[in-house]
């Protein structure tokens, strides 16, 4: 660990909790920590050993934070095993922040986000629509047609939100890491599923991206209409459909609720 | 009434006061931003923070209402109604009709007036804030512009935009000198702007920490805009090999994507990234940058999180102190007529 990164001492730090089962002080021990992040952040850190229980963990806490957020803190992005707190330094300091970290890590029941909602995209796979589908199955010594169905059949869970509530997910079952391009592209259009990694992403508007396209999805991830413009959380899962191009014509304008199930 | 306004359900102002973009120059309606990066919406405010709380302060409106940001060109705003007008950021004066005035403070433009930005001597963005603040639609609590979520975007000439308030004048035309506030000065001095930096997440992997960033200066390039800043110069280099998981990264993130470029992450970043961050910008420092053109050079401070929040808090007292005189001013001399139908 770093010299920068500071372990916070649940124990110490937190203020005095109810006693809670036996469960919830096993959560404590050396699960979380932070790092610096500029006068208005802080990052935290699960460090707990299954990278499930980290994301478990953070995603919990960002949960419990965003949903009524103390004095100051204005949201916890979270990802995959760290978060970043964001705050107003006008009203609290990163030690005030701490303490409130503390007290909801303090009492916290790790499980996976209670969603479950389904959402099953189509999308057309290949072709201009999928640019990278035959470099990527190649590299990995398969058909493309045995990767649309790795990507294809089996759901996937949502594991953060990224650019604009673009969907990060698990990536397809592969037998290898998918590498990004060497150079990426300056402008990737909205509706682009994408893989890198062992991840998988949907993107919800153009922008610049180093990761492999593999297909389209005519869906509008977001609804700008609605008072909660996105739809899905982490935790919910993915599956897709593969649709031909005229299918995916007929289907414009379809947005990400009508995807339900 | 506007038909974006419509669609979305806007305030209707009964007040009548409109705004009636001239010259748009290149503007936008803004304001702090949107608290949304837990949902993955970036915070778009506007990039010097501290002018457009001042320029909303100045008029007596809450730090947070919408106001017009402009960048580069010359703006012109007639305005139908008597109000209350500031202009802040780059701009050191306006004219209100054909009458001079002084930027960073509060002036009476009358119905008819227009209110004009000439292009700015020193810096880039001019915060222009009216009283009562501008009526456009806010989605997910900020007007701040973002194209996913269909909000804002550029003004054109011979928009039309309402005001949630007029005001008539009680006597004698304003020109308080008391509420003239000034601008960061930094900005017209020669030689490289400094900028402050706080060590960041990632300062142990790289060579020397922050020092390569400390020991070089570093030029603005032309791709910049409100997601970053891309400057070149001799970057820190990183001991760590491997790509990094995606984490949330705050605004003010300093980026190393290559040897000789650095991009620092400014409010229209998206919230997720997969590079190393050896610092953090300042928030002081990333009004500073907001007001820093292509081809200025940068040079970088480094500066405790404590000494930086200690900072930033005596620059917000001493704006909520200038509100609260603003409001008392504005009050005496002004009847202000609101209308907000939410």
């Amino acid at each position: 660990m770093s010299h920068t990164t500071e372990k916070v001492d649940v124990a110490q730090e937190s203020r005095p909790v109810a006693e809670g089962s036996a469960e919830q002080v096993g959560t404590l021990s050396n699960s979380l920590s932070t790092s610096r992040c500029g006068d208005s952040g802080l990052r935290i850190i699960a460090t707990d050993d299954d990278p499930e229980r980290r994301w478990q963990r953070i995603h919990r806490i960002a949960e419990i934070i965003n949903c009524d957020p103390p004095k100051g803190v204005i949201s916890v992005v979270a990802t995959y095993s760290s978060a970043l707190v964001e705050f107003d330094p006008f009203t609290v300091d990163h030690n005030e922040v701490k303490r409130e970290i503390c007290r909801v890590a303090s009492s916290l029941v790790l499980q996976p986000p209670n969603n479950g909602a389904v959402f099953t995209l189509p999308v057309v796979y290949g072709g201009s629509w999928g640019p990278d589908l035959g470099d990527v199955a190649a590299d990995l010594g398969i058909a493309q047609d045995d990767l649309v169905a790795r990507h294809a059949g089996p759901a996937h869970v949502v594991r953060c939100l990224s650019h604009s509530a673009a969907p990060m997910l698990d990536g397809p079952d592969l037998p290898a890491e998918v590498s990004r391009l060497a150079t990426p592209r300056v402008r990737v259009p909205g509706g682009s599923v994408m893989v890198a990694g062992r991840q998988a992403m949907v993107l919800s508007r153009e922008q610049p991206s180093g990761w492999k396209i593999i297909g389209w999805t005519p869906v509008r991830m977001v609804d700008p209409s609605r008072n909660n413009p996105t739809v899905y959380t982490p935790g919910d899962e993915f599956r897709y459909r593969r649709v031909s191009v005229q299918e995916a014509d007929s289907l414009t304008g379809m947005t990400i609720d009508d995807c339900r199930g | 009434m506007i038909a974006a306004a419509e669609a979305k359900g806007a305030p209707n102002c009964a007040t009548g006061a409109e705004l009636i973009l001239v010259q748009a120059g290149l503007s936008h309606v803004t304001d702090l931003g949107r608290n949304a990066a837990h949902l993955g919406f970036s915070n778009h405010g506007a990039l010097d923070e501290h002018a457009a709380r001042v320029a909303n302060c100045l008029v007596g409106n809450g730090d947070n209402a919408p106001l017009i940001e402009n960048a580069y060109l010359r703006l012109q705003i007639e305005v139908t109604h008597d109000t209350v007008v500031a202009v802040t950021g780059a701009a050191t004066e306006l004219r209100i009709g054909d009458r001079p005035a002084a930027a960073w403070a509060p002036h009476h433009a009358a119905a008819g007036e227009s209110v004009t930005v000439d292009v700015a001597e020193f810096g880039v963005r001019t915060y222009v804030a009216f009283l009562g603040g501008v009526s456009v639609p806010a989605v997910l609590g900020s007007v701040a512009p973002d194209p996913v979520l269909a909000v804002g975007g550029a003004l054109a000439d011979g928009d039309r935009l309402q005001l949630y308030a007029a005001v008539r004048a009680n006597g004698h035309p304003f020109g308080i000198p008391v509420l003239r506030v000034h601008g960061p000065l930094c900005l017209r001095s020669p030689g490289p702007l400094m900028v402050p930096i706080t060590e960041g997440p990632d300062v142990a992997d790289f060579t020397g920490g922050v020092n390569g960033l400390l020991r070089n200066t570093f030029r603005i390039s032309q791709q910049s805009d409100a997601v970053g800043l891309r400057m070149s110069g001799p970057a820190p280099t990183s001991d760590v090999a491997g790509e990094v998981q995606s984490v949330a990264v705050p605004i003010g993130a300093v980026e190393v994507p290559g040897p000789d470029e650095l991009i620092v992450l400014h409010r229209g970043r998206g919230v997720t990234a997969g590079y190393r961050v050896p610092a953090v910008v300042t928030r002081h420092g990333l009004d500073l940058l907001a007001q820093a053109a292509p081809g200025r050079d940068v040079r970088f401070i480094k500066i405790t999180e404590r000494h930086a929040i200690e900072n930033y808090r005596r620059a917000r007292s001493s704006v909520q102190a200038l509100a609260v005189r603003a409001r008392r001013i504005i009050g005496a001399q002004f009847a202000v007529d609101t209308d907000i139908r939410g």
